[in-house]
């Protein structure tokens, strides 16, 4: 389940790291099991603090960065655009 | 010489009584914003946060960036790619940037996001104090995202008072933040708390060292002098709502930190081969073993087996906490809560201590899962010289009341 999950998650765990969210599971699931005792019959999911509605705005373009900007935290670039490798043979 | 760590970035200011330090987790212009990890170690963002624009437009300075754990989502610091920052009172314990930097008065100020109660612990354990405002009041906007519904940007200052001057000036709608509350502005007035009602949830009274309860003790004594009614009640939320914060958390950060993918912006590992090989290395290479953590429990209660089981279920839970919080404000206009179950941790002490990384949730989580506001101030000193606070938390929008008895408590002297 773990290396699963590790997948999915794009992590590759050393043989310690592994020793070590295996513990972290077995505690937290023991956590989550015990809200199994919470009687939350009827209760809605509340995902925010507030009822929250959409937040609408006019259609707008709005430009706030520069493509310079954007591409100045990128690890490689190449002509403007993030380069990554060849992923099309 | 930044001998405790306090800083990831320090700058020069000219005055210190209009200077603010910012945990490193707020995105500013003209310098690192790392979140304290080896991921964002050398990101320098594109735009600053709202928190900060409104500090700079009305003439506050800067005095650096500061240390967190990870992403802020640790209990201490030790999980920082930048290492942890040490106590300014104990070579031997820990704390976080801003609330040392704070204590030290290298700054008056400290912008420090709360999420889990690590800026709660941090003021608690550094002797200063700390307001974690009404979810939705401060903006968001330009705060590297971990736990989206609960994080919040607070203030830390030597006193309540300064705290809340600063947080009047970063408070108020931003149409940048889509749960941003729409009041342009808030304001901290500062209201007579004799006859008010503080209740006490025995729960959260449990757990605590010697030293922690009998200096609580003598912070109830104290604020019976000063008119406030103080009464222990049962509070049957704190014993669940730790567990159903480590999902919604997790589960949150999992989400959040899947933007960390070494393509964009942030680290990326060398001699890659392919595009799947750079996801995997970059995010192995760059996450704390405490991130992976987080991660991968926060994948575990979103999966298919387990969403409904667990997800779902922690945010039914946060709902009954917000019904029975609110059935306590009916009756009290503040409830009292330990930030910790005592004086600040060892160095280490979290290091390879699951169990306590998760119990200590127990004294915070109650705040964080439903946005309610909460000021820590200080009970004391325990024997070893070290200070213990406590928080006292109020109902949504109600925050000039709990600012209010901390203020009084302090300007009785303690």
């Amino acid at each position: 389940m773990l290396i699963q999950l590790a997948e999915l998650n794009k992590l590759s765990l050393s043989e310690v790291e592994i020793k070590a969210i295996d513990k972290y599971e077995s505690i937290s699931m023991a956590c989550f099991e015990s809200l199994e005792k919470v009687n939350a019959e009827g209760r809605e999911p509340m995902v925010y603090n507030y009822s929250m509605v959409n937040v609408f705005r006019d259609d707008m373009e709005v430009k706030k960065f520069s493509r310079d900007q954007i591409l100045s935290n990128a690890p490689e670039q190449y002509e403007g655009a993030f380069q990554v490798p060849r992923i099309v043979e | 010489m930044d001998k405790l760590n306090c800083y990831v970035t320090k700058l020069d200011i000219n005055d210190a009584s209009r200077a603010v330090c910012v945990d490193d987790t707020i995105l500013t212009t003209g310098m690192y914003s790392t979140a304290s990890s080896k991921m964002l170690a050398n990101f320098t963002a594109p735009f600053e946060a709202t928190v900060i624009s409104r500090l700079r437009e009305d003439g506050y300075e800067f005095a650096g960036k500061t240390n967190t754990g990870e992403f802020g989502m640790d209990i201490t610091t030790e999980s920082s790619f930048f290492g942890p920052t040490i106590n300014h009172l104990s070579e031997k314990r820990i704390s976080g940037g801003a609330a040392t930097a704070v204590a030290i008065g290298d700054a008056n100020y400290g912008l420090c996001v709360d999420s889990d109660g690590s800026a709660r612990r941090y003021a608690s354990f550094s002797g200063v104090s700390f307001i974690k405002p009404t979810y939705g009041t401060v903006s968001r906007y330009g705060v590297i995202a971990s736990v989206s519904s609960s994080e919040q940007v607070g203030v830390c200052a030597r006193t309540t008072r300064e705290a809340a001057k600063l947080l009047s000036v970063i408070a108020g709608h931003d149409c940048n933040d889509g749960t941003s509350l729409p009041a342009e502005r808030y304001t901290y007035d500062i209201v007579d708390v004799k006859g008010m009602k503080v209740g006490v949830p025995v729960q959260l009274f449990e757990g605590l060292t010697d030293d922690a309860k009998k200096l609580t003790s003598g912070f109830i004594k104290k604020l019976e002098t000063l008119g406030i009614k103080c009464e222990e009640f049962t509070l049957a939320c704190a014993d669940y709502a730790s567990d159903a914060y480590h999902i919604i958390s997790s589960a949150e950060a999992c989400n959040n930190y899947s933007r960390f993918d070494g393509i964009k912006f942030g680290y990326r590992a060398e001699n890659c081969e392919g595009l799947e090989d750079i996801y995997i290395k970059s995010r192995s290479e760059a996450f704390s073993l405490n991130t992976k953590k987080i991660v991968l429990m926060g994948s575990l209660s979103l999966s298919k087996a387990f969403y409904e089981k667990f997800y779902l279920k922690a945010l039914k839970i946060r709902r009954l906490v917000r019904e029975e919080m609110t059935e306590a404000f009916k009756k009290y206009d503040a409830v009292l809560s330990p930030v910790s179950a005592g004086s600040a941790y060892p160095l280490g002490y979290a290091l390879d201590n699951d169990e306590a990384r998760i119990s200590e949730r127990k004294y915070t989580a109650v705040a964080s899962i439903i946005g309610i506001p909460s000021v820590v101030t200080q009970c004391g000193l325990d024997p070893d010289g070290m200070p213990i606070g406590i928080q006292l938390m109020g109902d949504s929008l109600c925050d000039s009341k709990i600012i209010s008895i901390a203020a009084a408590y302090e300007d009785s002297g303690r």
